[in-house]
């Protein structure tokens, strides 16, 4: 009876605990929100030695204040002028003070790096809300321990790197305040009411973070493991909350609103976020950070892999691998088209900047962008290919993958194929234009749209065959859904690839809406087939385990590759999105009078991301070398947990 | 050749054969989205009474083709039309011209 009322308290504390949690969590935006309100006008910094007063402080004949309005550039709807406008600098050290060195390298790396770390520990939390509530859900007692473990893995290697990040984020203040100081102060005069709630939340964010890691023993059981699993859902909220701050001050920058030509602050501090690039922004930074995530989660699972002593290390780290990939791959399917969706809008905003970005001066970084995406599904198909090896069963899929290869390689060369080349005189006038004959026809969207659906579409395929590759349906209709499978996926491709051909005959104002049709048509794929598949395979007859560990070395490389390819790949389009601004810190309100407001060479931008790659890297396996420290301390009780057991996965997998 | 006089298949493989016809004779008829709407009723129709009721014609190859072909053919028709659509713009363009 006493045990019973000591539960009952229990119970009823953590859920006390709780919502003073997220109480505490949720009162640094209470606080502030007369400042979102519009109350706090966000005063001018740095202003500049020809700057106006501030409006509010200048009087009328009549003694009355005087109030100023403008029109918004954006949004054209009327505001108080709250603020100064936008510094007019020029390339002295007042503006600009400076080392030997040129400032917007340093600046890169500073952010670069921050970006990074941000990304990964923004997007491990998801990881382990979805795997440790797997863990909660499943009935199997051994797997639920398993995704416990796995969770909890997954949040000790982000421990790490959230302290870096916070260090990164310092250091890229100081860079920013030091070596653009007006240009700092001015977006911090607009943001002032949210950079205040940004900080606060850091602060949340990291009080759940620890709480959440180090009560992971103390709760986990009961009403407490589902507390527990409350937090990481609020870990969550904060983080991506964060995030979109984050993200409005580069919509900002790059499409500002609630400001008036001059830069004035108009007082509405939501269409200052809510900028025209903020929503696609959003969007595409969720599913690129929890790709990048899954890639670095799988590279670090790879590592112990490939470093692994004993049969059952092997086998626990391959499983691991292969989840995070999945959580990676699940990612990296919708990202092109957020991409795409964030290009249309850029395109929208300003046309001249989408024709910077994909038809001028960035062009081809955008072509190195294919290639780089082509490699994540190469990758992604041949390590679902490799781990085919490990189940008994799926050599019949084995002799397909030939036309698999040959498909992917196909729409890869579509893909990657440059609209014109650069070359010598001589060169241009043997092939007699700038454009290939034959090669330059696939140069062109419609071409490239089709390359990258068939991409898409074949890597949902290799992951349907790899869930059915130890699996034999025994539904009644199994033969009738194989066929409609096998004519879904044909018609698909052939939709497809007729959409891309069609976009040769008709206007380009018709054309650019075809790209749309072809999204659906492979996200039908990927949605109808995936739940048929899972239907199909329900009570299926198994030809044999997966035996997990039992995968190639090769395989594991290819993980190390997916996550080095993300890294580049990220590092290129930050630089891109960031570049396409030109000779502006915020578009056509700041003017950036530095010295290094030009465009680097494609050959510099190269060197300085890989550079920021490899720092990324050497730097993550620090951290993933701390965390097997902390593993190497209790090998004892972590065999205790699984008895002799190799790792299974669930039915489903 | 028994298939050939199974009513499933006859009706399934007609109106794909009528489809066909049409793209060649008379685009026109086929920007009509309720063609589509149509054909697609016809196979969800057909499958739906092979389900039911002639659950012995679910292992039938020629039967399941036919069905799940026009099944694939209306939906995506009817994808392309309706998300072009959407967008203000005609699919059909070429077809009309």
């Amino acid at each position: 009876m006493g045990r019973v009322s000591r539960i009952n308290r229990k119970k009823v504390w953590s859920a006390v605990a709780l919502v003073a949690i997220v109480g505490l969590l949720l009162l640094p935006v209470l606080v502030s929100l007369p400042a979102l309100a519009g109350g706090g006008a966000p005063e001018a910094a740095a202003p500049p030695p020809d700057a106006a007063k501030p409006p509010d402080a200048a009087a009328g004949k009549d003694g009355a204040p005087k109030v100023e309005k403008a029109r918004d550039v954006f949004y054209k709807t009327e505001g108080i002028v709250s603020g100064a406008p936008a510094p007019k600098t020029a390339d002295n050290t007042q503006f600009y003070p400076r080392y030997n060195f040129e400032s917007r390298v340093l600046l890169w790396f500073a952010n670069q790096q921050h970006l990074y770390y941000g990304s990964f520990v923004l997007a491990v939390p998801i990881f382990c809300m979805i795997i440790e509530f797997m863990g909660i859900v499943s009935k199997d007692k051994a797997m639920a321990k398993k995704y416990d473990q796995l969770a909890y893995d997954f949040i000790k290697i982000s421990l790490t790197a959230y302290s870096l990040t916070a260090i990164l984020g310092g250091i890229l203040i100081f860079t920013f305040l030091t070596l653009y100081p007006a240009f700092f102060g001015y977006l911090s005069s607009i943001f002032r009411p949210v950079m205040h709630i940004y900080a606060l939340l850091f602060v949340a964010e990291s009080g759940t973070i620890y709480i959440y890691y180090y009560g992971w023993d103390k709760m986990k059981e009961g009403l407490l493991k589902w507390i527990h699993v409350s937090m990481s859902v609020v870990l969550n909220v904060i983080g991506t909350t964060l995030m979109m701050l984050a993200n409005s001050w580069i919509g900002f920058m790059m499409s500002p609103a609630g400001v008036d030509e001059q830069g004035r602050y108009l007082g509405n501090i939501w269409h200052a976020i809510h900028t025209a690039l903020w929503n696609p922004l959003n969007v595409h930074r969720i599913l690129g950070n929890m790709a990048f995530g899954g890639g670095v989660v799988a590279a670090y699972a790879a590592y112990r892999f490939l470093s692994a002593k004993t049969e059952e290390e092997r086998a626990h780290y391959d499983w691991m691998g292969y989840i995070a990939m999945a959580i990676g791959v699940a990612f990296l399917i919708p990202l092109p088209f957020a991409g795409y969706w964030l290009m249309r809008e850029v395109y929208a905003y300003r046309q001249q900047m989408g024709i910077t970005l994909m038809g001028g001066l960035l062009a081809w970084l955008f072509i190195i962008q294919a290639t780089m995406i082509g490699i994540l599904f190469l990758s992604s198909n041949y390590y679902l290919w490799q781990a085919l090896g490990r189940m008994r069963g799926a050599e019949k899929y084995q002799r397909y993958i030939k036309y698999l290869v040959f498909v992917l390689v196909v729409g890869f060369l579509i893909f990657i194929t440059p609209h014109t080349i650069v070359m010598t005189p001589a060169e241009l006038k043997a092939m007699g234009g700038q454009q290939h004959p034959v090669l330059g026809n696939y140069g062109v969207m419609s071409a490239k749209n089709g390359g990258i659906n068939v991409i898409i579409t074949t890597t949902v395929l290799s992951f349907i065959w790899y869930q059915r590759g130890n699996k034999i349906p025994t539904v009644s209709w199994a033969k009738f859904g194989n066929i409609f499978m096998g004519c879904f996926f044909g018609l698909a491709y052939a939709n497809i690839v007729w959409l891309a051909i069609y976009g040769y005959y008709i206007p380009a104002n018709v054309r650019v809406g075809l790209s749309v049709p072809q999204v659906a048509t492979t996200l039908s794929c990927l949605f109808f087939m995936t739940a048929l598949n899972l239907v199909m395979l329900k009570g299926a007859k198994e030809s044999g385990p997966i035996e997990w560990g039992k995968i190639s070395v090769r395989s594991q490389y290819a993980l190390i590759m997916l996550a080095t390819a993300f890294t580049w790949m990220m590092g290129l389009m930050g630089y891109i999105r960031s570049s396409v601004r030109l000779f502006w810190h915020v578009n056509e309100i700041m003017r950036d009078n530095s010295p290094w407001a030009y465009t680097h060479t494609t050959g510099f931008a190269a060197n300085m991301i890989s550079f920021n790659v490899l720092f990324f890297w050497v730097t993550i396996l620090f951290v993933f070398w701390l965390g097997t420290l902390g593993a190497k301390k209790v090998p004892v009780e972590a065999k205790v947990a699984v008895p002799g057991r190799a790792p299974q996965p669930v039915g489903g997998h | 050749m028994m298939i050939l006089a199974n009513p499933v298949f006859l009706i399934g493989a007609l109106a794909l054969g009528g489809m066909a016809v049409a793209y060649v004779v008379n685009p026109a008829v086929l920007t009509d989205p309720r063609v589509w709407f149509l054909l697609l009723g016809l196979g969800v129709g057909l499958f739906v009474y092979v389900a039911k009721l002639k659950t012995d014609l679910l292992k039938n190859t020629p039967v399941a083709v036919v069905i799940s072909l026009l099944i694939a053919i209306a939906y995506f028709h009817i994808v392309d039309h309706y998300l072009m659509d959407m967008q203000g713009l005609d699919y059909w363009y070429l077809f009309r011209k």
